[in-house]
This record gives C-alpha cells, sequence and structure tokens, in this order.
C-alpha cells in the first residue's frame, strides 16, 4: 500500500461520501467523535440500534460514555441488558483514534447480541437439565443398589430389581433420544421420498391401540379422504406422530379418546392429533417444544417421558419444511397440527 | 431448616429371625448406629417431631433420637416398607420443618428420586443410603430445593 495520494476538495468530498456509504452498509453500529466528543459520524445500524427506538436513552448515554473513556486513551467495552422497548443486549467497544495521546478522536462498535445471548443461554440451559436428566436415574439406580445390598426378602427383591429396571429403561430412553435429537438437528437425516401419509399415521398408531385400550382411550384414525403423498423421511415422520399420539394418550384421563386425522391445505398436508385430555396452561404453550420442558413434572414422571418428545416433533417438522403448532385449553384437550409439504402432484383423488 | 430422612440401622439378619418382619429388631451394631444419630441430629437445631414406619427396626433408630429430645416416636403406615406416593406426601408435609423421619430404604429411594424429578433437588452422581444415614433435606412450602447426605455414626458404646 502506497501512500494516499493527495486529493482536491471535490475528490475528498466524494471520497468521504462513498465512505459514509460504506459504513452503512456494515452489519455493526459505528459512531466515530471527533477529540472534543462531538458526533460526527453515525452510520445506519448505529441509528437503528441505538437512536431509532423509544427508551433507548440508557443505550445513547452508555455510548457516550464509552466514547469519553476512549477520548481519554483508553479501550473501553461494555455489555448493556436493555429492557425497553424490548429485551435486547447491546455489546458496545469503543476505540482511542489517531495516537492515544491525546487522541484525536474515537470510535465505538455496537453490536446487538441479543441471539448470540439468547442461543449461549439456551445451550447452558440444555446442559444443566440435560445433567440433570440423566444424573436422576443414575442416583436413583445408586440408591436402588444399596437398598438390594443384603435384602433377603424376596419380594422386595422382585420389587426393587423392577425399580432397577424402570430406572435403566428410562436413562436409555434418555439416551435413545438424545441420539435421534442430535441426528435430526445435525440434518444426518437422508433424503426425502414421496410417502403416503396414510401410511405413516397406521405405522405411527400401531403399537398405540392395546395400550390406549388398556388405559379406557380410544384411539380413533380418520380413514384419509383422498391419498396424500408427503416429501419425507418415513421414519422420522413415523417417530414424529407417534410422539404426538403417545402424548395424546398420556394426557387423556381414562374414557377420553384422542382422534387422528389428516387433509390437504394448500401445498401442504395437515395432520391433526387431538386429545380431551388435561390440556396445556397457555403460559406453557410457547414453551413445551423445548427440550426438556414439562409442564407438569409429577405427571411427567409417570407417564416416563423424557422431556425430548415434542423437541424431537419439531425439529423433524423443521426440517421437513413443515411446522408443529399447538392448541390447547385446560380441562378440555388440546390439538397438535403437523404440516409437512406433499409430494409434486401428490394429491390423487381415490 | 431441614427435615431429615433417616434409613433404618443394621437390624439382625433376616434368617436369624423366625418372628415377624414388622417385629425385627436392630443388632447391636445398628443399636450404636442409633445412639450416632443423636450426633448427627445435634448438628442441626433440636427436632420438634419424630416420626417413623411402624416397623421395630425403624422405631427403635428414632429411640436414642426421641428420648434425647424428650419426644414420643410418631408411628405413621405411610412411612411402612412398600410406600412410595404417601411417603412423598407425608414428607412434603413437612417440608421447612425440623422433624426428623426413620424409614426404609426403598422408601428413602422413592423420595429421593421423586425430590430428583419434581423439584430438581440435586443427589450427586452416585447418591448413598447406608443403613443409619440421613439426609438432610432443605425447603419450604411442600417443595424442597437441596439435599445433603450424613453417612451413620456408630457410637462408641450403647
Amino acid at each position: 500500500m502506497g501512500r494516499q495520494p493527495e486529493l482536491n476538495g471535490n475528490e475528498a468530498r466524494d471520497l468521504l461520501a462513498l465512505l459514509v456509504q460504506a459504513v452503512d452498509k456494515a452489519n455493526q453500529g459505528l459512531v466515530v467523535c471527533n477529540k472534543k466528543g462531538r458526533v460526527v459520524l453515525r452510520n445506519a445500524p448505529a441509528r437503528e440500534l441505538v437512536n431509532a427506538r423509544d427508551g433507548d436513552f440508557l443505550a445513547e448515554k452508555a455510548l457516550e460514555a464509552a466514547l469519553g473513556r476512549a477520548l481519554a486513551g483508553a479501550y473501553h467495552e461494555e455489555t448493556l441488558d436493555l429492557y425497553s422497548p424490548t429485551r435486547h443486549t447491546l455489546k458496545i467497544r469503543a476505540y482511542p483514534l489517531g495516537g492515544s495521546n491525546p487522541p484525536s478522536g474515537a470510535i465505538a462498535l455496537v453490536d446487538d447480541v441479543s441471539e448470540l445471548r439468547r442461543l449461549e443461554s439456551v445451550r447452558r440451559d440444555f446442559v444443566a437439565n440435560l445433567s440433570h436428566e440423566l444424573k436422576t436415574p443414575l442416583g436413583a439406580l445408586s440408591l436402588l443398589a444399596e437398598t438390594l445390598d443384603g435384602e433377603e426378602d424376596p419380594d422386595v427383591v422382585a420389587r426393587l430389581t423392577a425399580r432397577v429396571g424402570a430406572e435403566a429403561t428410562r436413562f436409555s430412553r434418555i439416551v435413545d433420544d438424545l441420539l435421534d435429537l442430535s441426528r435430526i438437528e445435525a440434518g444426518a437425516t437422508g433424503s426425502l421420498s414421496a410417502v403416503a401419509l396414510s401410511a405413516v399415521i397406521d405405522e405411527a398408531v400401531e403399537g398405540f391401540q392395546e395400550p390406549a385400550a388398556a388405559r379406557g382411550i380410544r384411539l380413533n384414525v380418520a380413514p384419509a379422504s383422498a391419498v396424500l403423498n408427503v416429501m419425507a423421511n418415513r421414519r422420522d415422520l413415523v417417530s414424529a406422530v407417534a410422539n404426538l399420539v403417545d402424548n395424546a394418550i398420556k394426557y387423556s384421563e381414562p374414557g377420553g379418546a384422542v382422534y387422528v386425522d389428516a387433509d390437504r391445505r394448500g401445498d401442504r398436508a395437515c395432520l391433526r392429533v387431538r386429545d380431551e385430555g388435561v390440556g396445556i396452561p397457555r403460559r406453557d404453550q410457547e414453551r413445551i417444544f423445548e427440550r426438556f420442558y414439562r409442564v407438569d413434572r409429577a405427571r411427567s414422571r409417570w407417564t416416563g417421558g423424557t422431556g425430548l418428545g415434542l423437541a424431537i416433533v419439531r425439529h423433524v417438522a423443521a426440517y421437513h419444511g413443515g411446522d408443529v403448532s399447538v392448541e390447547s385449553v385446560e380441562g378440555e384437550g388440546s390439538t397438535f397440527t403437523l404440516w409437512v409439504p406433499l409430494a409434486n402432484q401428490g394429491h390423487v383423488r381415490d | 431448616m431441614p427435615l431429615l430422612l433417616v434409613r433404618h440401622a443394621h437390624a439382625r439378619p433376616r434368617k436369624e429371625w423366625s418372628g415377624e418382619d414388622r417385629l425385627r429388631p436392630l443388632s447391636v451394631h445398628g443399636e450404636r448406629q442409633a445412639e450416632g444419630l443423636v450426633a448427627i441430629a445435634d448438628l442441626f437445631l433440636p427436632p420438634t417431631r419424630t416420626l417413623s414406619s411402624p416397623y421395630l427396626r425403624c422405631l427403635q433408630t428414632m429411640g436414642p433420637l426421641g428420648r434425647a429430645n424428650n419426644l414420643a416416636v410418631e408411628a405413621s403406615d405411610d412411612l411402612a416398607e412398600g410406600q412410595s406416593s404417601s411417603a412423598v406426601r407425608l414428607i412434603r408435609s413437612l417440608a421447612g420443618t425440623n422433624a426428623v423421619v426413620c424409614t426404609h430404604g426403598d422408601v428413602i429411594a422413592e423420595i429421593l428420586v421423586t425430590l430428583a424429578d419434581e423439584d430438581r433437588v440435586d443427589l450427586g452422581l452416585t447418591p448413598r443410603q447406608a443403613k443409619g444415614s440421613v439426609w438432610a433435606l432443605e425447603g419450604k412450602d411442600a417443595f424442597f430445593t437441596s439435599a445433603r447426605y450424613f453417612p451413620p455414626v456408630v457410637a462408641e458404646s450403647v
């Protein structure tokens, strides 16, 4: 790089205009002040992040303070949690410009790190949850082993042995679901092909007729009114539907019914699993698809859920280019709707 | 105040006992562990209630502690061997009190695992429950927040 050639007034103005436009294109907020602390440049993202919204008085103050510190000759960095108008987190970094003694100005870079923060927090929560979820059955095994040690009553031994088996099963189901989830999240799912949705439903409900009947719950699968072919990984889609049916049965009361039906909506198939069970409180409806989120821990303990079923359903729906949603009224029941794109010319009248 | 959950002390082996299992008493070693329980409970404020499974080995485990604190040991069928949900309910009703509760290994496993599941109490990686040991359970309003294990103490002599 050679020295910048001398510019005349017009050239300098053009270059400045270009530079201003260029910094407007940056993702990062950028604010420059002169040696007196007066802001001389504020790019578009900085105006968006700090200026544009109501309630960003705090952000503006922090930015001024950061520039002030930089003008005093020191690098300054701070993270700012803001709660108005929406909750967000800004990271501000300010540097002196043009030598530090004294600086001829300062620059502050502003990043919206809200999403990064949210992901970090999701990951931290997941690791903490996972560790707890794995420790619990392991702890149970440890406690049961000590109870079995020296136990001579065959009835007690039989009862404890059954509990050991149940905890080992719980552990292995969590690990199975985790592996499924991680395979699906990593996108290691193979290619999608045209699959008849009715066959997916039949396969998914196959194992549930008997346990539903045993609990006095009717499992009704509506006959398909039309052939619906969806683009799917058959195994994963079966697993997602089975998860929804399993939940519907678990959260139904004896005497209740579970209904499964599917039809076409535009270029997607819409599969519904409806129950007349306990329902989901409104405040929990947003969160039930999160890994290890549970509405009722006591109930989940008895139904033997891993806390991962709906997370698997959500991920399966997502990589199929579909979606899953829930409507529920406490005490009346829940309807889960799974949307999956139809295969080309998938809609064939019977 | 923690609630103390006690596993009954070492009892005489079933094969050396011809009577009813409910009436099977502590061994000599178990009697010394029952004395040792007084020392563990001394780490905390004096108990206000002492409850026990109606099985003799549990009642005997609580004997020295009851006498030391001038408390009658209340027998409760909810703490008998093989109980689970009724024992958990009883324990929840005592959250935040300094009651001392003695029961059987299977019941303790059930209680602790329920608290780990439902209240997210951390039991550690390899929780133990030796005979004569104590779990100190901190909580209030039917909900527990932490659990700490105290291994059995064997008194020098009875």
